[in-house]
């Protein structure tokens, strides 16, 4: 029996566009609009989200570029080539390592919010693993045709999501835009923080680059790809703030699955619009997880290159499984979320940073 | 074989995955409850008999009395075929507890059906609750519970909440359908205020604004939206309402007038002024905090839509006449309505505050604390009201009937 197979192992650079702008659209969407409002004064969110989304683009750049100096080679190997080979090691275990924590949180925080608003009586357990079942499905097979279903998933989920936000531009009370630049810069530094860190993801690119067939064309896309994001979180926001008000939007737990139920469509006939955001948000979120487990199980294969990927995912998907139900409650899931944060400053800002500049400065790398 | 086995493996999963649904329930067994009524409750029965079954269980400051209106699907779409006619297309169910879930789950024992409340529409809270301090704890359940929405409506009854959404008109089929369809009409009334969403309330609670709730008065077969209920951001209570008139002055003073009528009398006879169109305009004058000094300023235009005079409405400048005292007329609503709630009631419902938030942001940070209570500086502020009318057309004709006719 013969099965189909895709005759290329390469990827284009809008590919890689879309799947950062995927997979930059996460958990962080539901919860940034509450930790602006917490953070500044009326709508000035606007500008931590602009300040956080540069900085982001920024980072991308740098990655997208570290990627393209070592056309087709893995992260171990122009590690290696920077760096020495124990250092370039340990740092692949510690990138693998983080995305392997990141699936566990992404599916857990999923099947945690599906309880809660779709799944009341279905236990967590149950939710996550049938999510982690799908995620292995998605990643047993090749990476291609993971970035490829991006191109295919996220138009439908930014148009379907900002459909259901501009179906309420009838809630909207200007007044809680006033007053604007009130908050002061350490309100806005802050503010920008959370938002830096629910635009992270983006440094699957550093893996993702090997597969790109024209590297030099990849860092483009990829800041267009994150501007996209970030220009959809500053709609989501705005809105928010918005039909809540910065006083309400502070307390409420999700807002942006709040904004979806508030929809009301004329006639009556419609309600309960949420169920048609979460669709699409779940399918954003399946990306997010599947490429971030995709990725972690590429640089494993790097390091152990004997172990075939199958068993790989065979002997993972329990530990992910176990680390993932470990944390009791939203809190402690949020303080896990916390710590992935920092890691992934570490993973998506300062490595690659530290990587290009040694590049540059050694001569490393097609220029 | 391999084959064989394969598919075999995959029948089992499916049949085991597919039918593995904690969280189905029936359509036919789901209770929509629509409409949800509140009253506080204090049965002496009911204590002695938890004070037996359970003694240790902890007590509440306040009792509520929940009442929850289902509807029957099935006296919608008027079941005539089988004989069912005269089935009410909804039903009331009441109960006490010291806690809204608590009741929720007790009712939920009552009823052949599984309660749901995504289709909750409406919220009805007695006055007696909204006096009390007790009515923020009435609403967080409906606030926090996901499956409940934002955008449900809030209204506050004169007498019992659970008398109200026994009204029954034939026009609608449930009581709650004919309660929300009459706070809606806003837009025809300058004497209405919007509805309030659950959500705005969570607002105006957070923020310790002052706000008003649309009330309802139920007369034999009949509900009316009668005034507001002014609720106080001091300490989230009612303290009183605001009448017709008055609503219709703090509707001018707030801008939110969208149409209706002015009534004036005229050379002893009356002429109605219906407005079309009305713009108007906030500034504060923040020289002096102690003192802050608001001007509104009322356009409106309009047309003639009643006129009882014998004179030529085209002579001499009849048509000014009219115009200042429309405008007059408004003033005196708007004086009204500023007495009541800045003397009587010392609640800020003119967004007044709001307006020092949105335009004189640092001055609002030092003085929110003794807007409505410490040194009470909403109290001390001056109101300059101006008003200006223009009719714009005088209807079909110029007069209905001429001199001597009488």
């Amino acid at each position: 029996m013969r099965s189909f197979e895709y005759g290329d192992r390469e990827i284009g650079h809008r590919e890689l566009g879309f799947a950062v702008a995927s997979v930059m659209v996460g958990i962080g969407i539901l919860t940034l609009p509450k930790q602006l409002a917490g953070a500044t004064v009326a709508a000035d969110g606007w500008i931590s989200i602009l300040i956080g989304g540069l900085i982001t683009v920024f980072f991308v750049y740098i990655v997208a570029k570290l990627g393209a100096r070592f056309p087709g080679s893995s992260l171990l190997d122009y590690t290696s080539a920077i760096t020495y080979r124990p250092i370039a090691v340990v740092l692949c275990g510690f990138f693998s390592l983080h995305f392997l924590m990141f699936t566990a949180y992404e599916s857990r925080m999923l099947s945690m919010i599906a309880k809660q608003y779709l799944f009341v009586r279905t236990p967590t357990e149950a939710l996550n693993l049938v999510f982690l079942l799908v995620v292995v499905y998605a990643v047993a097979g090749s990476s291609v045709g993971l970035l490829r279903l991006n191109m295919l998933f996220f138009p439908f989920v930014l148009t379907i999501a900002l459909a259901v936000q501009f179906m309420n531009i009838g809630f909207i009370d200007a007044e809680n835009y006033f007053p604007v630049f009130e908050s002061s810069w350490l309100q806005i530094g802050e503010g920008s923080l959370h938002s830096a860190f629910s635009f992270l993801g983006f440094e699957i690119l550093l893996v993702y680059m090997a597969y790109a067939n024209q590297p030099k064309k990849v860092p483009k896309a990829a800041m267009l790809g994150a501007g996209v994001t970030m220009a959809f979180y500053m709609v989501v926001y705005l809105f928010a703030i918005g039909v809540f008000g910065t006083a309400s939007a502070a307390e409420i737990q999700f807002p942006t699955i709040e904004i979806a139920k508030e929809v009301e469509v004329p006639g009556e006939i419609f309600e309960r619009f949420e169920s048609i955001f979460f669709t699409v948000w779940i399918m954003t979120v399946f990306n997010t997880t599947s490429m971030a487990y995709d990725v972690a199980l590429h640089t494993l294969r790097t390091l152990l290159p004997k172990i075939k990927r199958i068993h790989m995912i065979f002997v993972l998907t329990p530990l992910i499984y176990l680390v993932g139900m470990i944390p009791d409650d939203y809190i402690e899931l949020e303080a896990l979320g916390g710590i992935l944060a920092y890691s992934s400053i570490a993973v998506g800002m300062f490595i690659p940073l530290i990587l290009y500049i040694m590049a540059v400065t050694r001569g490393v790398g097609q220029r | 074989m391999k084959r064989l086995l394969s598919l075999s493996v995959i029948m089992l999963m499916l049949a085991i995955v597919m039918s593995g649904c904690w969280d189905r329930i029936e359509i036919e067994q789901k209770g929509f409850v629509i409409g949800a009524a509140i009253d506080i409750q204090q049965t002496e029965e009911v204590e002695e008999r938890i004070e037996e079954v359970a003694p240790g269980k902890p007590e509440g400051k306040v009792r509520f009395a929940l009442t929850q209106q289902f509807v029957i699907p099935a006296g919608i779409s008027g079941g005539g075929d089988t004989g069912g006619g005269t089935e009410k297309a909804y039903l009331n169910l009441t109960s006490e507890g010291d806690t809204i879930f608590e009741i929720v789950r007790s009712v939920a024992a009552r009823i052949s059906r599984t309660p749901v409340y995504d289709h909750n529409e409406l919220i009805i809270i007695s006055e007696e609750l909204a006096k009390s301090p007790y009515m923020r704890y009435a609403l967080d359940y409906f606030i926090r519970q996901p499956e409940m929405r934002r955008g449900t409506r809030v209204m506050i009854s004169k007498d019992d909440a659970r008398d109200i959404i026994e009204i029954e008109q034939t026009i609608e089929s449930t009581p709650v359908h004919y309660i929300e369809s009459i706070s809606k009409n806003n837009f025809k009334n300058s004497r209405m205020q919007p509805p309030s969403r659950l959500g705005d309330i969570h607002q105006y609670l957070l923020l310790d604004q002052s706000f008003l709730i649309q009330r309802v008065v139920g007369e034999k077969n009949e509900v009316k939206v009668a005034g507001n209920a002014v609720i106080s951001g001091q300490d989230n209570q009612m303290v009183g309402f605001l009448g017709e008139e008055e609503t219709e002055g703090l509707n001018f003073l707030t801008g939110q007038v969208k149409g209706g009528l002015l009534e004036i009398n005229f050379h002893g006879n009356m002429v109605v002024f219906e407005i079309r169109e009305a713009n108007h305009e906030l500034v504060a004058d923040v020289s002096n905090p102690e003192r802050i000094k608001f001007t509104v300023t009322v356009k409106t235009e309009g047309v003639i839509a009643e006129y009882f005079n014998q004179e030529s409405l085209m002579e001499g400048n009849i048509i000014e006449e009219i115009e200042t005292q429309v405008a007059d007329e408004i003033v005196r609503l708007m004086e009204d309505a500023i007495s009541k709630v800045k003397d009587d009631f010392n609640a800020d419902v003119l967004k007044f505050g709001q307006h020092l938030k949105m335009y004189h942001y640092d001055l609002w940070q030092e003085i929110k604390g003794d807007w409505e209570t410490g040194r009470k500086l909403f109290q001390k502020v001056e109101v300059e009201l101006h008003a200006n009318t223009t009719i714009r057309n005088t209807g079909n004709i110029d007069r209905s009937y001429l001199e001597g006719d009488q």
